[in-house]
Order: structure tokens, then C-alpha cells, then sequence
């Protein structure tokens, strides 16, 4: 098996005194640094009332700070050459700053301006509110969109957060107010919810000084721990709803079912069952069987979402029209035979053998890099993880993988959802 | 005996004397490598009745040769940790793979065998038909796949860009297993290539591995030089596709210089000044750039559009300066379209300020760097531009040239080429309104 660079394996981590965590990987290989706050802040912490404004606030990060203005932020940034993203998923708020090296102690007081700082100007929530309408209209439009938002619907109770997408909807987008968003973004940012990763060609005690620097003084807010404030969820009953939309020729289709969350002893050995089912070689036997076989589909892959309470495994096809009932079935018999038989003896060498042999690949670019760090520190799974790793994934056996997968993908509770033209 | 044409301190190729053009980079940071098999065919070498037929025997390259049976190549290149695949554009066709250093030697396997001996099998073209279909109706699911392929059919009279890449479905339910083989055989062959690899190997070693596996190929006649020569456009032409759909969207196509005229890199900065930078060389590079760009202003700030683009493609014909826009609910398109033009103007009337000059460049080259992070994107970058500047090593002397454009450069060819009679307009009507 490769291996990786003792430093790509084993992030350095520091907590500075106001609890901000410092994940920290010196890859000099490429003259840039990407330096992100992952914020737990995201649509989990919302009320059902608020859906949709963890969204509006990390978005509206950008719109101006007590000492940047939006315009000016505009004008720096891209005179640094920076690219700066915001993404709201569940758990968290993800504020990313990818900039040449040189410009990194910058990179990072602008950031903490972002985060610490937000005016939220009312113009401009006005501003992005008439975009956000609009994006929902599209949203509407998109089969794949659609496919996955009824999905949702039919796996989690409505009282649930992964019950709807993070977007929100035209209702609460409309009534957003300013006070809302400042409110939130008082309420769950801080340094003692945040980890902040230092990725690239910098070295460990510049980005401490530069944490320490922009960051260091930031006050805490109170902890709740995100897993916390998500509701249970029975299982769904097995269900199949399809959404018609005019217009289209392609339906994209969502089967799958909650399963457990990423601090489950059960995690690594699902997570192999869904490599083989529908990852490895060309998107595994789903691929396979949906694809190459039969033709059927320009798309048909799996995945397993490893998150804070209920994650989900969850199958995606793109299918013509016609050819659904097939499909479906294939992919029903493609399920079945992994249930009752588990993965071959050849299976479960090359899934070993392509999951070791793909960490360089990993973590060759620094967002790649950034990545498993959040895993690390989001679910503690330790420094050591990825020197861990070839164990953890060594160990599992046949019958584990098999057992495993009996125990949480039951098609019972498979809900399926279509979005595409109309049959 | 191989002939060295090229020796950099950032590459060296080599072209064989069956004329394949081999550039390899040692990058010995990770024990990765990325490998490169690019063909000089695609959208461009088709006709009508055809068209599509680059993709589709891309497709099929997968699908087994004499030493890898099908699905083989994914299985061995998967069950090792590697990654591939593969894309066809309209100048080109690409195959990769990424993969331990230690595996080197079965991507040369690979290539060596799909090149000449893919089967084409008929049962696995006409299985392959319905996914190629498929591929096609998941972007015809997209109101900004049928507003481009309108105005592409429009803007060109002759060349084949106008036929794009995936083809109608017609061809694709027409066309047969023979003119798949057919177009394979007249397209790959070893002097219609060249390898790229870029990553843990010692070059001089890895040279003659690649002459083992390739030297006792063959070369094939080469294929006809594209005969086709596009009349100048002599006025607008517009074009409106109605269907149901959640708004408006517009695009403007404007006829622009191929990668290798003088006026390449000054395009590729006007193009960034209007609606921000992004490498011209690699995939790849930083989100949430160019929110000062001109178009930005005028189009997200000015609450016209919820998202706008200005492009400008490096291609071995003239092609197309596109400029893209999904407008917010309840905007007319003409008004959109008056403000792009009105910021078009600006730039041909009073030039580019220094300041705003120099914002981009630095955005520009910001943008390279990050696409020039890992194996496989460095093997894009040598292989993109040895194929659309005919000159691998333009993946560095294009990235200096922007540096040196100036605002007079970039006020000229705006006053050249983004001109109404050199324009395309396209809109995309929702259909309830349009009723």
C-alpha cells in the first residue's frame, strides 16, 4: 500500500484559551493555504419556525462586517486572488478562504471579521433575499432537487431538521428580518463551537499567531452540543412517492433509508457495504447492474452520510422515463442479493485494497486535506485516525459488512422518491 | 529511436517515431502519478448524422480491448486506489487515471491496449446507446442546456462547434456500431496522440517502460486536416427557446480567436474583468472569486440576475466569448441584456483602470496556481495546451502572457470582437409567459 507523509496523516491541534480549535497540516507543495471555519452552526440549530436562516446568516457573512464592506471585502479579496465560500449544511457553517500563501495572515483576520463581525445591513438581506426567491424557484425546477427534498419528506418526521433541505422556503425567507439572523449568528457562533483548519503552505506557529491574533479574543457562547438538540426518528414505513414535472425527460430517482450516525461502532463496516454496493470500480454493483449491464441509466451510485444523529444511506439514478420500472427493480434484486449474501470473497479484498490505496489520493490537494481533518475533529475520531485507518478497515470481515448492512438497511423501511416528467 | 523535441526544467517530451507525443513531469512530493491519453478528436471532427459519435466511442473505450475484457480496466485501476475516467470536448478526447506510482506500469498496460484494440463489441454499443441517451436527457432536465445548444446551432453557419459535443438524439438512435469502429479507427492511433504523466517516476526509467509498451505500435494515416473555414458573421442573430422553466435566462455569444492567436490571453482577461477570473489552463481553482467584476455589479448587485459569467475558451478554432445570466423572477430579459451590453460599451468607450487591471491579473494568477495543485491537474495543464497551443510548454509562457496584457490590449479586442455583428443573442422564455 502507499503510504502518505507522517505530517498528511497526523494534523497538529491546539486550543487556544477561549476554546477554538486549531487543526493545523503544513503541505508545502503548492504556494496556497486554505484556511476555513467550520462553525456549529448550521440548519440543526434552527426551530422549525427559523428554517431557513442558518442559510440566510452564513450567506449574509459576506454582505459587510463593523470594518469591511461588502464592496470593499469584494475588491480585496479578488486583489488577493482569494476565493471565499460559504456553505450551510446541517451541523455546520462552512467559511472558506483559498489564498496565495503570502496573503494568509490577511486571509485570516478577514475571516474572523466574517464570523465575529457581521452587520447583517438590511439593504442587502432585501438584496439577497430577492436571489434566494428566485434560487428556490429553480430549486423547484430541478429534478434532482426535487427527487432528494421528497425524500426527506417521507424519511424524517417534520419535527426533524434533516426533514427539509437548509435552503428554507419562500415563506420564511420572506420573513426573515435582520434581528433573526443577528440573533442567530449571537446565539451559535463562537470560538468554543468552532474549529478552525489551516491547511497548505504555511507553517504551524504563523498560523498559531495568526488564530491567536484574529481570533483569540473572540467571546464564547454557550455550548449544546449539536447531536443534542436533534429530535429521535422512528424508521419510515416503505414508501414510494413520484413528483411530475412538466418539461422534463429525465427522472432522477432517491432510495434509501436513516441509518445511524458517524460515532456508531457499526459506521466503518456500513460504510464498506456501501463502497461495494455503490462506489468501487464504477459506482459498485448499482453501477453495474443499472448501467453497464443493462443500459438503463446514465447514473446509478450509493452513499452513506455519516453525521451527527441519523445520517442516511441513500442510492441516486438518473433514469429515462421507460426504463423506470427496470431500473427499479434491478436495483431492487442488486440490494437483495447483497443482503442475503453479503460481498464476495473478491469484493472485499478490492474494497480493502481501493480504500487504503486511495488516502494519497485524498489528500493530495489541501481541500481534500481539509476534509478529513473536519472528520477527525468533528467526530472525534482522534489524531491518530488515519494512521489508525488500514486497521480499522483490515478488520472488517464478510460477515461483519453483511451483518452490519441486515441490520440497517432494511427494505422494509426504503422510501423511494422519482422527480421527472410525468408517466 | 525517439526523438526529443523538448526538454524544460518542468517537463520533457519525447515524440516517438509512431509520432506519439509523450511529456513527462517528475513531481516526486507524493508517490502518486497522473497519466493522460489525449486524442486530437472530438465535437469538431463530426457531421451531421453522427454527431456525438467522440463521445460515444469514448464511452466504449471502457468497455474492453484484447488484454482488459469488460469492465476490467475500472476493476484493476479501482481495486489499487486509483481513479479515472474520461471526457470529450470539441476539440478533444481525454482518458485518465491516478493512481499509486507503484502501478505505473498497468496504465501504460491500459493505454497501450485501448488505443488499437478496443472491440466495440455490437451488444455493448447498443447497450451503451440508451446510456449515452440518458446522459443526454439528464442535461436536457437543465433550461441552460437547451438555451446553449440553440445558440450554438445559430452562431456558426459551417463549422461543426455548431453540432456541440453530446449530439441530438436522433443520431444518437441512428447511428450504428460501424460508424462508432469506423470513427475509432480513423481517430486513434499513436500519431493522433500524446501521453502525458506527471508524478513519482524517474523519467529516463519510466521512458523506457513507455517505449516497451509503445514503441511496436504502428502509426496510422493521419487523419484530414478539418477543411471547414467559417464565414465572418455579418449581423446579429438571435434566437428564443420557450419551455417550461422557473425564469429567464440569456446568453450572449460573441465569435472569438482560437488559443493559438495573438489575442488569446488579452480575451482571457477581459473575460475575467467582466465577470472574474478562473484558470484558463487546468481545472480547478478557488470559489467565490470576481464579486467586483463589472458583471457582478451591474447584473447580482444591480438585482437583475441571480448569477452571471463571462468566458472565453482556449480551442484550436475560433469559438465563442459567452456571457450567461439565470435573471431574478419578474426581470425582463431585455433589461438584462441592455446592462451587459452597457458594461460591454464601458470597456470599449474608457478602457480598464490600472487598479481594477492589476486586481485581475492577480486574480488570474492566483487561479493558475490553484490549478496547478496535484498530478492529475498539472497533466490536464501540459496536455490541454500541447493539444489547443500546439506547445506543451504554454501551460507556463500563456499564464506570463496574461501578466503582460495591458488596458490597451484589453480595450481593443473588446472593441474587435464584442461587436453586434459578431453576436449571437439567446433567451430562454418560460413557457407559461410565453403563451
Amino acid at each position: 500500500m502507499a503510504t502518505v507523509t507522517g505530517s498528511a496523516l497526523r494534523p497538529e491541534r491546539i486550543e487556544l484559551s477561549n476554546g477554538l480549535v486549531l487543526l493545523h497540516n503544513h503541505v508545502p507543495s503548492n504556494a496556497s493555504v486554505v484556511v476555513r471555519a467550520l462553525v456549529r452552526a448550521g440548519a440543526s440549530r434552527e426551530t422549525h419556525d427559523e428554517h431557513g436562516i442558518a442559510s440566510l446568516t452564513g450567506r449574509m457573512l459576506r454582505q459587510g462586517t463593523r470594518n469591511i464592506s461588502k464592496s470593499a471585502l469584494a475588491e480585496e479579496l479578488d486583489g488577493m486572488g482569494a476565493g471565499l465560500s460559504v456553505d450551510v449544511g446541517y451541523a455546520l457553517v462552512a467559511v472558506s478562504i483559498k489564498c496565495l500563501s503570502g496573503d494568509f495572515l490577511r486571509a485570516t483576520q478577514i475571516l474572523s471579521e466574517l464570523v465575529c463581525k457581521p452587520t447583517f445591513p438590511a439593504e442587502e438581506l432585501d438584496r439577497l433575499r430577492g436571489q434566494v426567491l428566485t434560487e428556490l424557484k429553480e430549486m423547484d425546477d430541478n429534478t434532482r432537487v426535487m427527487a432528494e427534498r421528497t425524500w426527506r419528506e417521507l424519511a424524517f418526521p417534520s419535527t426533524h431538521p434533516y426533514h427539509r433541505l437548509t435552503v428554507g422556503n419562500a415563506a420564511t425567507v420572506s420573513a426573515a428580518t435582520r434581528d433573526n439572523l443577528s440573533a442567530f449568528q449571537t446565539a451559535w457562533y463562537g470560538p468554543n463551537q468552532t474549529t478552525l483548519i489551516v491547511v497548505g503552505d504555511v507553517a504551524l506557529d504563523d498560523a498559531v499567531a495568526a488564530a491567536e491574533a484574529s481570533l483569540g479574543d473572540w467571546p464564547g457562547v454557550r455550548i449544546e452540543r449539536v447531536e443534542s438538540t436533534l429530535p429521535a426518528s422512528d424508521l419510515p414505513p416503505k414508501e414510494l412517492r413520484e413528483v411530475a414535472m412538466t418539461g422534463k425527460t429525465q427522472a432522477d430517482v432517491v432510495i434509501g433509508l436513516p441509518t445511524l450516525d458517524r460515532g456508531s461502532a457499526d459506521y466503518y463496516a456500513l460504510s464498506f457495504a456501501n463502497h461495494i454496493l455503490g462506489r468501487m470500480y464504477f459506482m459498485g454493483r448499482f453501477g453495474e447492474k443499472v448501467r453497464d449491464e443493462q443500459g438503463l441509466a446514465y447514473y446509478a451510485y450509493s452513499e452513506l452520510h455519516g453525521s451527527y444523529g441519523r445520517g442516511a444511506w441513500l442510492l441516486r439514478a438518473g433514469v429515462n422515463p421507460r426504463n423506470l420500472d427496470k431500473a427499479l427493480t434491478s436495483i431492487d434484486a442488486e440490494l437483495k442479493r447483497f443482503l442475503d449474501e453479503g460481498p464476495t470473497p473478491e469484493e472485499q479484498s478490492d474494497g480493502v485494497s481501493s480504500l487504503l490505496g486511495s488516502l494519497p489520493r485524498q489528500l493530495e490537494t489541501n481541500e481534500g486535506a481539509a476534509a478529513v481533518m473536519s472528520e477527525i475533529e468533528l467526530y472525534d475520531l482522534g489524531l491518530d485516525y488515519l494512521e489508525r485507518y488500514p486497521d480499522i478497515v483490515r478488520s472488517l470481515t464478510r460477515e461483519q459488512v453483511t451483518e452490519v448492512t441486515r441490520r440497517w438497511i432494511d427494505p422494509q423501511h426504503l422510501v423511494s422518491a422519482i422527480a421527472g416528467p410525468p408517466r | 529511436m525517439a526523438l526529443s523535441v523538448s526538454a524544460s526544467a518542468s517537463f520533457q517530451q519525447t515524440v516517438l517515431d509512431n509520432g506519439l507525443r509523450v511529456i513527462l513531469r517528475e513531481v516526486r512530493e507524493r508517490p502518486l502519478v497522473g497519466v493522460w491519453m489525449w486524442y486530437r478528436v472530438g465535437g469538431r471532427n463530426e457531421l451531421p448524422g453522427t454527431t456525438g459519435v467522440s463521445h460515444w466511442v469514448e464511452h466504449m473505450l471502457f468497455k474492453g480491448g484484447k488484454r482488459f475484457g469488460k469492465g476490467e480496466i475500472t476493476k484493476e485501476i479501482s481495486r489499487r486506489g486509483g481513479a479515472l475516467n474520461a471526457f470529450t470536448w470539441i476539440d478533444c478526447t481525454a482518458y485518465f487515471e491516478t493512481l499509486p506510482a507503484s502501478e505505473i506500469d498497468l496504465a501504460l498496460s491500459i493505454e497501450a491496449d485501448r488505443i488499437y484494440d478496443t472491440r466495440i463489441e455490437p451488444d455493448e454499443a447498443e447497450a451503451e446507446r440508451t446510456v449515452v441517451i440518458s446522459e443526454r436527457e439528464g442535461s436536457e432536465n437543465y433550461p441552460e442546456f437547451w438555451l446553449r445548444e440553440e445558440v450554438q446551432a445559430v452562431a456558426w453557419r459551417e463549422h461543426p462547434y455548431r453540432l456541440g459535443v453530446i449530439g441530438p438524439k436522433s443520431d444518437l438512435r441512428a447511428m450504428t456500431r460501424e460508424d462508432l469502429y469506423q470513427h475509432y479507427k480513423r481517430y486513434y492511433m499513436t500519431n493522433n496522440a500524446s501521453l502525458v504523466m506527471v508524478g513519482d517516476f524517474e523519467t529516463a526509467r519510466l521512458l523506457d517502460k513507455i517505449r516497451a509498451e509503445f514503441d511496436a505500435l504502428p502509426g496510422g494515416p493521419s487523419p484530414a486536416a478539418l477543411q471547414v473555414e467559417e464565414q465572418p458573421q455579418t449581423g446579429e442573430r438571435r434566437v428564443t427557446v420557450r419551455r417550461p422553466g422557473p425564469t429567464h435566462y440569456i446568453m450572449l455569444g460573441y465569435h472569438a480567436p482560437e488559443a493559438s492567436h495573438a489575442d488569446a490571453a488579452s480575451m482571457v482577461v477581459l473575460s475575467s474583468v467582466l465577470g472574474g477570473a478562473s484558470s484558463p489552463i487546468a481545472w480547478g481553482g478557488a470559489r467565490g472569486l470576481g464579486r467586483s467584476s463589472r458583471l457582478y455589479r451591474a447584473l447580482i448587485d444591480g438585482e437583475l440576475a441571480t448569477s452571471v459569467s463571462a468566458s472565453y475558451e482556449l480551442t484550436l478554432d475560433p469559438y465563442l466569448f459567452a456571457i450567461d445570466a439565470t435573471l431574478r423572477d419578474g426581470v425582463e430579459p431585455a433589461r438584462a441584456e441592455a446592462a451587459i451590453l452597457k458594461e460591454l460599451e464601458r470597456i470599449q468607450k474608457d478602457g480598464v483602470p490600472d487598479e481594477e487591471l492589476a486586481r485581475t491579473k492577480r486574480q488570474l494568477h492566483a487561479q493558475v496556481v490553484y490549478s496547478l495543485e496535484g498530478v492529475t491537474n498539472q497533466g490536464f495543464a501540459l496536455g490541454f495546451m500541447d493539444l489547443v497551443a500546439k506547445d506543451a510548454s504554454a501551460w507556463e509562457t500563456f499564464p506570463e502572457a496574461l501578466q503582460s496584457v495591458t488596458a490597451d490590449d484589453i480595450q481593443r479586442v473588446a472593441s474587435r470582437y464584442l461587436v453586434e455583428r459578431q453576436r449571437t443573442v439567446g433567451w430562454f422564455v418560460p413557457e407559461e409567459e410565453a403563451q
